[in-house]
């Protein structure tokens, strides 16, 4: 081997440990997976091995009457638009909140920041279940938001706050707020206030000067902040099963419930590709966003 | 030089006009005075420099203009008219930056029509406007090309024409040229000094190089420590420096700690280096037996032979292509410096300790203040 050749194939051995990680936690559990979903399901748990059979894929759409016929079905469409519909609010609501946050955080002087960014990830320290029932008490017929309310005589009777897709949103919007913040926060600190000042200086009022230069300019984080509260939102389990009760399920309480109580292991296999393949999709829209301006600012 | 029309109400023509102007940023023990007190005029369509080492408050001074900071004490008038209340973006000045602060997500065409669209003029209007400015810097070609594919000069020139576009009445400029290198900037200078006898618009130029200031100024404010030292023209500032500082900031100078001994009609006589004498023209009062310090241009001294001549002792001969500088000393140690041109192609031969003869023009010697008061 010559010392070039050598070196590569040092390298290659390198990439060893990590490749067979992904091979052995990734993807063979994916090929399980994809083969799980085109087979026939086994009333007990667990798949009938070999038996394949379509009727996974099919039950997105359909629904098997007793005479063996199929029949249109929206059940399982009307959750995953929910899951999505869930998921864009969460997403809009985290950038409502996050902008001004971290706009806020990234115009504070530099000793400040870092005490800054240490407090917006202070939640994680915390679980993300004993958050999530913490938001039980504060949302409950009788919690705290309700207390206040009617403490204040803004209404007498309790709001219905728990358990709706409010509940739902309010506590997404919560989970994943430090991950809208932190990147449109690392977006606005690196920008030029130069070009802020630039821009009053050519008569551009405050909103404008937000509006065509500093939100222009903080698109890459906007859009990296979104993408991450998206996808995690909508994979999302703890929150809608804990705040949502049961008329909002999410794909993620569907795949549980599919392994769980369901027993439909062929039909939780394939709505789990299907959220994979919904990920991908965004992380693609995503790359193909940063292509386009690939090499410019 | 023609004045432009002052606007109706205003009977002012001065463009600038500063009233006690001070900034102090922080408070307590940590406060830091940028300006104090500074007071001067601005008159319309001249070419005004502000020149001062790092830290002198010049950019403090451009800053509080444009209005990006707030004055502590004191007006500034533009035109005529208290300013002090306004926003930035409702002042008819614009600016030039250090760093251009070009809008990287705007194509060169964006960047200059950015000021015209916050004014609300008609596109058409916009359009006319921004190929005229782009062809007033020379820049139509790049038009649509985005700021970052650009060299530095192009910058340089997209931003000037961004701030010239909405047609201010006074154009600010940060040290505009400190980027460049320096053959560009010598032609950026050209450049400038071009487009403000052009456009008629009042330039103020902040810079910390006195070879800009001279070459490019119809005026010429020295400043240092948050004061104007002096304001002249370009020849006023070079051969008549108020005080010690403005001698030594422009310019290569020596300076001889002297003795008035006699005082003529018009010419007067010095005592300097225990018993030399000197004979000048002094470009100010001054009485017998006043000590004073002469500053004399290293351009001004000429080598000479003779009775007449001078007495030192040669240190260095430095060779510098188109003329050469003589470094020598007095008899109590004073360094001095002569600069010859070499305009006959030979050099003396000399060593290092030779006696060095030499001579100065009565017209030559200028008597510099110690201190740095203020002679506006």
């Amino acid at each position: 081997m010559t010392p070039a050749r050598r070196r590569t194939f040092f390298n290659f051995w390198l990439i060893g440990p990590a490749a067979l990680a992904i091979i052995i936690f990734m993807v063979i559990p994916l090929a399980m997976m994809a083969w799980i979903s085109i087979q026939s399901r086994s009333y007990g748990g667990g798949v009938h091995w070999g038996e394949l059979s379509a009727e996974a894929w099919l039950r997105f759409l359909f629904e098997r009457n007793l005479d063996d016929s199929l029949s249109w079905s929206v059940t399982y469409t009307v959750i995953i638009i929910r899951s999505i519909w869930l998921s864009l609010i969460t997403t809009v609501l985290s950038l409502l909140v996050g902008f001004p946050t971290a706009f806020f955080m990234a115009t504070r002087d530099r000793k400040w920041r870092t005490l800054l960014v240490f407090m917006v990830t202070l939640p994680f320290w915390t679980n993300l279940l004993v958050r999530n029932y913490a938001w039980i008490l504060i949302l409950r017929d009788y919690g705290t938001a309700n207390g206040l309310l009617m403490w204040l005589g803004i209404t007498d009777q309790p709001l219905p706050l728990l358990h709706n897709q409010f509940a739902v949103a309010v506590g997404l919007t919560y989970s994943f707020l430090p991950f809208m913040v932190l990147p449109i926060y690392s977006s606005l600190e690196k920008l030029d206030l130069r070009l802020v000042e630039a821009g009053f200086d050519l008569y551009a009022s405050r909103w404008q000067v937000l509006r065509n230069i500093i939100i222009p300019l903080a698109i890459p984080g906007i859009i990296a902040g979104s993408i991450l509260v998206f996808i995690p939102a909508l994979g999302s389990y703890v929150t809608p099963e804990l705040l949502g009760g049961g008329k909002t399920l999410m794909i993620g309480n569907l795949i549980g419930h599919q392994f769980g109580a369901a027993r439909n292991w062929p039909f939780g296999a394939a709505l789990g590709l299907f959220l994979l393949a919904l990920v991908l999709l965004a992380m693609t829209v995503y790359a193909l966003r940063g292509r386009e301006r690939g090499g410019k600012p | 030089m023609p004045l432009r029309k002052p606007e109706a109400g205003s009977s002012s023509a001065n463009a600038i006009e500063l009233r006690g102007v001070g900034k102090t940023f922080g408070s307590g023990a940590a406060a830091f005075v940028a300006l104090r007190d500074v007071s001067t005029t601005i008159e319309q369509n001249v070419f005004f420099t502000l020149l001062g080492p790092s830290g002198c408050g010049k950019t403090t001074l451009l800053r509080l203009i444009a209005g990006f900071e707030a004055a502590t004490t004191g007006e500034i008038l533009l035109h005529g008219k208290e300013i002090a209340d306004l926003p930035p973006y409702r002042r008819p000045v614009n600016t030039v930056f250090q760093s251009y602060a070009l809008f990287p997500h705007m194509t060169v065409a964006q960047n200059v029509a950015f000021g015209l669209q916050m004014l609300k003029q008609p596109k058409d209007e916009i359009a006319r406007t921004v190929d005229e400015m782009l062809k007033l810097v020379q820049m139509e070609a790049l038009k649509n090309r985005r700021t970052s594919e650009l060299s530095g000069g192009q910058q340089q020139r997209v931003a000037l024409a961004r701030a010239l576009a909405p047609k201010p009445r006074v154009l600010l400029l940060d040290e505009p040229l400190s980027a460049l290198d320096l053959k560009l900037r010598k032609e950026m200078q050209v450049e400038l000094k071009r487009l403000q006898t052009e456009t008629g618009i009042t330039f103020v130029f902040v810079t910390h190089d006195q070879e800009e200031a001279l070459t490019m100024s119809d005026k010429v404010a020295v400043m240092n420590e948050g004061q104007i030292l002096q304001i002249g023209t370009p020849r006023e500032i070079y051969n008549h420096p108020a005080n010690r500082f403005v001698a030594d900031f422009i310019g290569d100078i020596n300076f001889i700690k002297a003795e008035i001994v006699e005082v003529g009609k018009t010419r007067c006589t010095a005592r300097f280096d225990g018993n030399q004498k000197l004979s000048f023209t002094p470009d100010a009062e001054v009485s017998k037996g006043q000590k004073v310090t002469l500053a004399v241009r290293p351009e001004r001294i000429a080598v000479a032979n003779g009775k007449n001549a001078l007495s030192a002792t040669l240190d260095n001969v430095v060779y510098h292509g188109t003329d050469t500088l003589y470094h020598f000393s007095l008899g109590d140690g004073t360094r001095m410096l002569a600069r010859r041109q070499n305009s006959d192609g030979t050099i003396p031969e000399w060593q290092t300790g030779d006696p060095f003869g030499w001579a100065v023009s009565g017209n030559a010697v200028a008597i510099v203040a110690d201190g740095p008061e203020q002679t506006a």
